[in-house]
């Protein structure tokens, strides 16, 4: 095996190891990363759980009136290795959450995208966009 | 011959990010004027116990790795320790490959107020990456050798796999899905072996080996990792494992097994490298044993399998396709 050879062949290797730990489902099989909503509110219950952490969250409209939210993010363990932690995120916290939208309709479900807190700090759930879009450039 | 020079673009951008762990590993504030603690470590932990890749060269289509042949020759020159009665000490730490690798890497931005967890990338990018995957887990040179009656039926799962997977709901993966120990504490006359479960459908995941001589206990009732039971062969300590239920899979990939499964499991411990060699013997469903091997370095960071997670499925009645990741 020449140095070239195996060089590209432990980079191609390394890619595949970025895959997710986790076998669950595909992004792309519940929800629809062309569609989010926007919901501000605050957060009612933190479920740091296999294989997805579950943020719950009441929305209260002009009028005063409630709508919980379900708002799906990655596997504990991957956030804890992101730096993402449980103690964090508090029952409580006035927070602004973008989040893709599911496909089968179901309205009160999502999957965070970014959660912004009350003091302005985000955390996004991905890499900056910047970064995306210079990464998916047609060679 | 395009398609996979962006495969290989693709692994080396997410290669070169991986490469900045140790700058990484700093601490990060999140947000500095919060009022609560905000800081923490990106990846901290585990990952500085293996911090490098790993791969699956002899094309298993397993998730846990073979770290570097460069890693393993420098650990391998480590003196052997030995058990006061002369065996090789197992006991240890020995996370797979790419434990810590595979930690995302966290980014602040230069105002310090975007915390971005760098998961959860969208785009063709990802796509690519996502079917040069599934071709490694279904095309490798070392798949498990099927009957040729149960082919079809495997291949029609692996691609049922978010509908089909028990561990996808929850249920305990077993031996040996669950891979190598991460952390083995050795007796005189038992193992133990522990497995860190956090990323997985498992909780409190461990295995007791007698290795006192006795033979298998034909009363225990069948169960997800078996009835294991130890001997030493010159360096190797040789698992001999039966007894299991039927109803777990040995992969993602659709990979089942019948009760008959018996696996003969190996570690050879040479300076801080123990060899894992797997055999699979299944006459209800393989053609021939389905055998593979890793190496698993020690880690000296003095990381031990703490992490669990607990489970609760919620998505499998939202899923509208069956991608798999």
């Amino acid at each position: 095996m020449n140095d070239k050879f195996r060089i590209c062949f432990w980079v191609a290797m390394a890619g595949l190891l970025a895959a997710p730990l986790w076998a669950h489902h595909s992004i792309s099989a519940e929800f629809d990363t062309s569609r989010t909503l926007n919901v501000k509110g605050t957060l009612t219950k933190i479920e740091w759980v296999n294989p997805h952490v579950y943020i719950y969250l009441d929305a209260k409209d002009e009028k005063g009136e409630v709508t919980a939210y379900a708002l799906e993010a990655g596997p504990p363990g991957n956030l804890r290795r992101a730096g993402v932690l449980k103690t964090m995120f508090s029952v409580g916290d006035q927070v602004t959450i973008e989040a893709y939208a599911t496909k089968d309709g179901t309205k009160n479900l999502g999957l965070v995208k970014s959660i912004t807190f009350a003091d302005g700090h985000t955390i996004v759930m991905g890499r900056d966009p910047k970064e995306v879009e210079k990464a998916n450039q047609p060679e | 011959m395009k398609g996979s020079l962006l495969v290989y673009s693709v692994a080396a951008t997410m290669a070169m990010a991986s490469l900045s762990i140790p700058a990484a590993a700093q601490n990060h504030k999140v947000s500095p004027g919060a009022p609560r603690a905000k800081e923490v470590q990106v990846g901290y932990g585990l990952d500085k116990d293996q911090p490098f890749a790993g791969a699956d060269p002899d094309g298993t289509g397993l998730p846990f790795k073979e770290p570097p042949a460069e890693a393993v020759a420098a650990a391998k020159k480590a003196p052997t320790p030995h058990m006061i009665d002369g065996h090789p000490d197992l006991t240890g730490f020995w996370a797979p490959a790419g434990w810590g690798y595979a930690v995302t890497q966290g980014k602040l931005s230069t105002d310090g107020k975007t915390y971005y967890t760098q998961r959860q990338a969208e785009g063709p990018n990802q796509t690519a990456q996502k079917v040069a995957e599934l071709k490694h887990r279904t095309e490798g040179a070392n798949l498990p050798p099927y009957r040729p009656e149960l082919v079809a039926k495997v291949k029609d799962l692996a691609e049922h796999q978010s509908k089909m997977d028990p561990a996808f709901y929850c249920a305990p993966k077993g031996f040996p899905r669950v891979g190598p120990p991460t952390e083995v504490i050795e007796n005189p006359k038992t193992l133990v072996f522990l497995y860190d479960t956090v990323n997985s459908s498992e909780q409190n995941a461990f295995r007791v080996i007698s290795t006192d001589g006795r033979g298998h206990d034909p009363t225990l009732n069948p169960s997800y990792y078996g009835d294991s039971i130890g001997h030493w062969e010159g360096n190797t300590m040789v698992i001999d494992v039966t007894n299991f239920v039927d109803d777990t899979w040995l992969s993602q990939n659709g990979t089942i097994h019948s009760d008959a499964m018996h696996v003969i499991e190996k570690l050879t411990r040479e300076g801080n490298v123990v060899t894992w060699d797997v055999s699979i013997e299944d006459p209800k469903v393989f053609t021939k044993p389905w055998v593979f091997s890793r190496h698993l370095v020690h880690g000296l960071a003095g990381g031990h399998a703490l992490e669990e997670a607990p489970c609760v499925e919620h998505d499998g009645n939202h899923l509208v396709n069956t991608d798999r990741n």
